[in-house]
C-alpha cells in the first residue's frame, strides 16, 4: 500500500504538486493522467525519493521513502533514460540489475526469455551500447529492468511514449499479466487515455498539481476522460 | 538512485576501489628501494596514511561534487571534472601529509615523521566505520541537490 499525506512541492512560489491524501492499495493497477506540467513525474520522483517534497510524506508499504532506503528492495521503476547505464550493453545492464536484485545469471536469462516478443529481437544480442539504442528500444530495456527481481511495486513514467503500436499492445499484455494476481502494485502515468483506461483499474487525473478526478475504470471512463480533456 | 543499492554500499565500494589502487601504486613503487630503504619506508607510511585518512577526505569532499561527468564520452583528452574544486581538494590530500612529514623530519627526525604518518593512517583505519557513518550522513543530506545537479547537462 502506498499512502500519500499532505504532499506538496513548490519551486519558488509556483506550486507544482499538492495532494492532500491519496491511498493506493496493494495490487492495484493505478493510472495517473494529466497534461504536461500536471505533476505526474514530480509525484513519481517524490515517491522514489529523487526529489524532496516541500511538505508531507509518502509511505511505501509502511516505509517513509525519505527516511529509509528499505523500499528499494521491492520497488522497480523506470522514469527516464538516466536510469540506464549508457556505456553498458543491454545484457550487461540486465546482469547488473539482476545482481542487485539477487538474481543469478540463469535467473536473468529465464526472466528475459518472457520478454522475447516485447524486445522483438532488437535488444538482446545486438552488441550495441544502451546509449546507441533508439529512444524506444532504451525504453523497452528500462521497462524490463524495472520488473526484475519480483518487485511488489512497479513504477513506470510514460511507458507507452516512443513505442511503436505493436510494442504498445505487447506492453499492455505484460502489465495486465503483472497485475493479474493482484499482488503487484503498478503505477503508470500516461498522456494516452486509451492505453491507461485499458490497463488500469483506477485512474487519477492531475491538473496543476491537484487531484481533480479519481475514478474506478469502467466502460464509460474513456468517454468521461476524453470529455474532460476536450475543454 | 532508486535501484536496490544502499548509499552505504555505494560508498564502501568506492572506498575499496581507492584502497586497491593505493596498494597497487605502492607495489609499483617498490623498485624505489634501489635509492635506499628509507624511501620504501616513507612510501609504506604514506600508503597507510592514504588508506586511513585520504580516502575518507576524498569521499567527504565528493559530497560537495555538483558536476556531472558524462561517462559516454571518450576517455582520451577528456578533461571533464578537472576544475578548481578538484584542485582545492588536492591541497589537503597532498600538502598536509607532505608538510607534516617535512616539519617533523626537520624538527625531530626521520623515524618520528614516518611513524606519525603511519599512526595517523592507522587511526583512520580504526575509525573507518564511524567515519563512513558520518560520510554517509553527509551524502544523504546533499542527495537531492546532487541528483538535481547531475541532471543538468553541464
Amino acid at each position: 500500500m502506498i499512502q500519500t499525506t499532505e504532499i506538496s512541492k513548490k519551486y519558488g512560489k509556483a506550486e507544482v504538486l499538492n495532494i492532500a491524501a491519496l491511498e493506493i492499495p496493494t495490487g492495484q493497477s493505478f493510472g495517473l493522467v494529466g497534461n504536461n506540467g500536471a505533476g505526474k513525474t514530480t509525484y513519481f520522483n517524490i515517491l522514489l525519493d529523487l526529489i524532496r517534497p516541500t511538505s508531507g510524506a509518502i509511505t511505501n508499504h509502511d516505509i517513509v521513502v525519505s527516511k529509509s532506503e528499505e523500499w528499494k528492495n521491492f520497488t522497480g521503476s523506470f522514469i527516464d533514460e538516466s536510469f540506464l547505464i549508457g556505456y553498458l550493453t543491454p545484457e550487461e545492464y540486465f546482469d547488473f540489475i539482476g545482481d542487485l536484485r539477487g538474481m543469478n545469471k540463469a535467473d536473468v536469462t529465464s526472466f528475459l526469455a518472457q520478454f522475447d516478443e516485447f524486445f522483438n529481437g532488437e535488444i538482446i544480442g545486438k552488441k550495441k551500447y544502451l546509449r546507441d539504442l533508439s529512444k524506444g528500444n532504451q525504453k523497452k530495456a528500462g521497462i524490463a529492468a524495472a520488473m526484475m527481481g519480483n518487485p511488489q511495486v512497479v513504477i513506470l513514467d510514460e511507458p507507452f511514449a516512443n513505442l511503436d503500436p505493436t510494442t504498445q499492445i505487447r506492453l499492455k499484455q505484460i502489465i495486465k499479466k503483472l497485475t493479474e494476481n493482484r499482488e503487484i502494485t503498478v503505477l503508470i502515468s500516461s498522456h494516452d487515455l486509451t492505453h491507461v483506461t485499458e490497463v488500469c483499474e483506477r485512474i487519477v487525473v492531475l491538473d496543476k498539481g491537484q487531484v481533480v478526478k479519481d475514478i474506478q475504470t469502467s466502460t464509460e471512463t474513456l468517454k468521461e476522460l476524453e470529455s474532460y480533456f476536450a475543454l | 538512485m532508486s535501484q536496490n543499492f544502499k548509499y552505504e554500499r555505494y560508498l564502501t565500494s568506492k572506498f575499496t576501489l581507492m584502497c586497491v589502487s593505493v596498494i597497487i601504486l605502492f607495489v609499483l613503487g617498490i623498485p624505489y628501494v634501489y635509492f635506499g630503504w628509507k624511501i620504501l619506508l616513507v612510501h609504506f607510511a604514506a600508503a597507510i596514511y592514504n588508506v586511513g585518512v585520504n580516502t575518507h577526505v576524498i569521499m567527504y569532499g565528493g559530497s560537495f561534487n555538483r558536476k556531472r561527468i558524462n561517462l559516454d564520452e571518450k576517455a582520451a583528452f577528456n578533461y571533464q571534472g578537472t576544475g578548481a574544486v578538484q584542485w582545492l581538494i588536492g591541497i589537503p590530500l597532498m600538502v598536509i601529509p607532505m608538510g607534516l612529514f617535512a616539519l617533523l623530519n626537520w624538527q625531530i627526525g626521520f623515524e618520528i615523521a614516518t611513524i606519525t604518518l603511519a599512526v595517523l593512517g592507522f587511526i583512520g583505519i580504526a575509525l573507518h566505520k564511524k567515519l563512513m557513518l558520518v560520510i554517509t550522513k553527509k551524502y544523504h543530506a546533499s542527495k537531492y541537490i546532487m541528483i538535481h545537479a547531475f541532471k543538468q547537462e553541464n
